[in-house]
């Protein structure tokens, strides 16, 4: 349909062609203009209503997006593409009845070029989806390969003017590292000629307290002229473009602040040096190195992050043994799919994530959890691709592959906080805005009042030294070296978060919702209580679990499980059973050691004709009241005893609701559960509101119901029901052991799965804003604080100095506190 | 006197300059695109 031999007309937004019957007419005063959607002409009118009708005269879709440098010659092959040619034949993936590809897309500037890319590609023929990622520029295309080819989708790419290449992490990290070394560059050459500089204004220092000859003077400034030029324009030139961008869009930032401090600066200084009096060549290029280290910081954090994502995927190993039958034999990872069985040996890596059919052993799964101790893995436990096997032998179902595994998405997380991470950069911009309009009145009132009392020269001077003290010059480095030990800490702690904007908003939460179980509790029963019916036999607690574990080896329920367990911790053996009959809800009996066991709820045993002894009633009351779960053992019709279980708190829960307690947000519980049973684990971990039997489906509204009372809310959950209330609530954060739609739904991702994490992860963005906080107090204050001698015409090179060299040092040491 | 400061100035801007454009190299040839990696290479299994 969108051929362009069946159209006559464009749409005059998405220059895409129309059919006859799909078109869209508007009556606009320029005229009447046709469009291919409703939506075109809805953004049609919004961009003619903003007043931004220029875009259409302006815009020049087969140019824009491109920088000529990206036309590449090893990029020639793309520009063709007979078929499916060139450098994208490694990313294509068939899967059967469609094939998909990962490209990187050239030239997305905006949530827009987003919304164009997927539309055009969704609307092209054989297109089965679309989806471009705006933070990594990264696109996923799925299409039919009967109908169209890869060549075809990228010259449809091309049309509307990006560029689209193959996707892989060590592209961006090209991007990335071309970016650093740029940095780089320019931050080593203000170093050195920093440093030369510096030598000679302490020449000039020790003249200015101890007199100087002139023409000694002269030659000093003369080479500081010399070696700081190259500092001001070459390692400045990203500020001062950044600021010339800024004054052009009648905006205010940071970069003008610093393109205003450092030039009044150095023109001051080279009149001074005609007309005599002391120079500011030192401030000047300080200003520009310092601003520099902190990009650099900035810069070289975002690489060290990208490079642990190469390195996380790196780990999977590229080979996996499969078994066929009764053969293993070694294929690619890649080839492996959905519900293949793999052999992993001792000591050899998981290549895929997967469930344990056969075998035990201990897994090291540090680098994904952070956990420190080897996790035991029996059959149904889950393995993670990338974890490290310990000594048994294990067989594998692969459930999930590729970009599905838990590494394959934590590295996309990373990448997103990442892109996400400018916000925060945007407070230091902020206080720009307020400051450069206090410096420029103060340097006019200056001016103003020196006018009166001396030439117009003097005062001018004497007011442009104003804005060389005004500049602080560790106002580059108070926000990039703040959020650098944030972050650090926050991931040595196991805590993800997503992204800055998201470390703004967990400090100002003050009401936080958990999900009981898998949050609060461990979300598994472990067994609370054993109590043996008075009766002949010996050593009754462990022959009631020997029983009942023999009995429920052959079952898959999880109160079976749990027992099972607890068994083999307390070095109970577990006899053969035979003839096993599972009654479902119920519970199960089996024959072990020629007696018929029953094990199961208290009416399947009086079915069977099992009398309870009203001696087990009461501890079974109390168990229930308290949200247990009690199972009976009988043998051969004779109750022996009850085993209770319950699904217990974290060990550390209780301590951490008293931390977040004490820092002043409230904690409540959300549960689907009872109001008794809920209100028995709140009152072991401290909790004291509980919002018990909520629907699945009314967690969300619960969230938005504290919202609506003006309470700033972070949900805490871990499983699928919990994703709507994790996206609605202001900050979101799932366990890294729950489900993967939680994960996804969350802001902030606790690795280790523990409460204390949460804590943890409040603790840190509360310090790391107000080490931020402090930080930028800190680098004005010195500088503000020198602004009356300025003002009174008292400033010299060493006031300046001192300013830049203590409160760099301020700066730096408060960050340092965060580790 | 003069002139041996200034002697002493200009022979000490080349020896920076000497560093600077060592810098230089170094960053071209990418020699601090990967400041981690190197340190655990030592560990690695040759293989």
């Amino acid at each position: 349909m969108l051929h362009a031999a069946s159209a006559s007309f464009l749409c005059d937004h998405c220059l895409l062609p129309i059919t006859g019957h799909e078109i869209v007419l508007d009556d606009h005063p320029a005229g009447r203009k046709t469009f291919c959607c409703h939506a075109c002409r809805a953004i049609y009118r919004m961009i003619q209503e903003e007043g931004l009708g220029d875009f259409y005269a302006k815009r020049d879709w087969r140019s824009a997006g491109i920088p000529e440098p990206l036309r590449r010659p090893d990029l020639q092959g793309t520009e063709t593409l007979p078929g499916e040619a060139g450098p994208f034949i490694p990313t294509i993936s068939s899967n059967g009845s469609f094939n998909e590809a990962d490209l990187m897309l050239d030239g997305i500037r905006c949530a827009s070029c987003v919304w164009l890319n997927e539309k055009v590609l969704e609307r092209t023929p054989g297109v089965l989806s679309a989806r471009v990622n705006f933070a990594t520029h990264r696109a996923l295309i799925r299409w039919d390969s009967s109908k169209t080819t890869l060549g075809s989708i990228i010259s449809r790419i091309r049309s509307i003017g990006y560029l689209a290449r193959p996707y892989t992490p060590a592209a961006r990290e090209e991007a990335l590292r071309r970016q650093n070394r740029d940095l780089l560059l320019r931050l080593g050459t203000a170093f050195f000629f920093s440093m030369q500089l510096m030598l000679l204004s302490f020449g000039l220092y020790a003249g200015y307290f101890q007199a100087i000859d002139r023409s000694t003077k002269q030659w000093l400034e003369l080479f500081a002229l010399l070696v700081c030029t190259p500092v001001i324009f070459y390692g400045g030139w990203p500020f001062l473009r950044g600021a010339f961008r800024a004054v052009l869009n009648q905006m205010l930032n940071m970069d003008v602040l610093i393109a205003l401090g450092a030039l009044s600066a150095y023109v001051l200084s080279i009149y001074r040096m005609f007309t005599g009096g002391e120079v500011y060549f030192d401030t000047a290029a300080m200003i520009i190195t310092l601003v520099l280290l902190g990009r650099y910081l900035e810069s070289s954090a975002q690489k060290n992050a990208s490079q642990a994502v190469s390195r996380l995927l790196a780990l999977q190993p590229k080979n996996a043994r499969v078994l066929r039958g009764e053969d293993r034999i070694i294929i690619d990872a890649s080839a492996v799919r959905k519900g293949d069985l793999i052999e992993v040996r001792p000591g050899e890596t998981i290549p895929l994530d997967g469930t344990v059919r056969r075998g035990s052993t201990e897994a090291d799964e540090s680098l994904v959890t952070g956990e420190t101790e080897a996790a035991i893995k029996t059959a149904g436990s889950r393995v993670i691709g990338g974890s490290m096997n310990g000594l048994g032998t294990i067989i594998v179902e692969v459930t999930h592959i590729g970009q599905e595994m838990v590494i394959a998405r934590i590295a996309e997380l990373v990448e997103l906080a990442q892109a996400a991470a400018a916000p925060i950069q945007r407070v230091a911009d902020r206080v720009s805005t307020y400051f450069i309009p206090f410096v420029i009145a103060a340097a006019a009132a200056t001016y103003w009042y020196w006018y009166h009392s001396f030439s117009a020269g003097q005062a001018a001077i004497i007011a442009v030294s104003v804005l060389v003290i005004a500049c602080p010059c560790a106002l580059g480095l108070a926000t990039p070296v703040a959020i650098l030990a944030g972050t650090g800490a926050a991931a040595r702690k196991g805590i993800l978060v997503k992204g800055g904007d998201i470390l703004e908003r967990m400090h100002k939460v003050d009401a936080v919702l958990l999900d009981k179980t898998g949050t609060v509790t461990t979300g598994k029963m472990s067994i609370v209580e054993v109590m043996a019916v008075q009766s002949a036999i010996r050593d009754p607690q462990s022959a009631i679990l020997q029983y009942a574990a023999s009995v429920e080896q052959g079952s898959e329920h999880l109160l079976g499980a749990a027992i099972i367990r607890y068994a083999r911790e307390q070095g109970i053996s577990i006899i053969p059973s035979v003839s096993f009959i599972a009654v479902p809800g119920q519970g199960a009996s089996a024959t072990v050691a020629g007696k018929r066991v029953i094990v199961g709820k208290r009416a399947l045993l009086e079915q069977e004709g099992v009398v309870i002894l009203p001696e087990v009633s009461s501890p079974a009351r109390r168990l229930e009241n308290d949200g247990g779960t009690v199972v009976y053992v009988s043998r051969e019709n004779e109750l022996l005893g009850i085993i209770g279980l319950m699904d217990t708190p974290k060990p550390d829960a209780a301590e951490a609701v008293l931390r977040l307690k004490r820092t002043g947000i409230t904690v409540a519980m959300i549960t689907g559960d009872n109001r008794e049973t809920a209100r028995v684990i709140a009152d072991r971990t401290g909790i004291e509101e509980v919002l018990a039997g909520v629907l699945p489906g009314g967690k969300s509204e619960e969230v938005g119901s504290l919202k609506r009372s003006g309470r700033v809310v972070a949900m805490v959950g871990d499983g699928i029901n919990d994703a709507p209330a994790l996206a609605a609530a202001d900050v979101g954060m799932a366990m890294a052991s729950g489900s993967d739609i939680a994960m996804e739904s969350a802001d902030v991702v606790i690795m280790r799965s523990d409460l204390a994490s949460v804590a943890d992860a409040f603790d840190l963005s509360r310090r790391t804003f107000r080490v931020i906080k402090q930080n930028l107090f800190w680098a004005f204050f010195y500088n503000v604080a020198a602004i009356p001698l300025a003002m009174a015409g008292f400033l010299s090179p060493i006031i300046a100095a001192a300013a830049m060299a203590v409160s760099s040092i301020t700066v730096v040491l408060n960050s340092l506190r965060l580790r | 006197m003069l002139w041996t400061i200034i002697a002493l100035i200009i022979l000490m801007f080349f020896v920076g300059l000497a560093a600077w454009l060592i810098f230089l190299w170094a960053v071209k040839t990418g020699q601090f695109d990967d400041i981690e990696r190197p340190k655990h290479r030592m560990m690695d299994d040759e293989s």
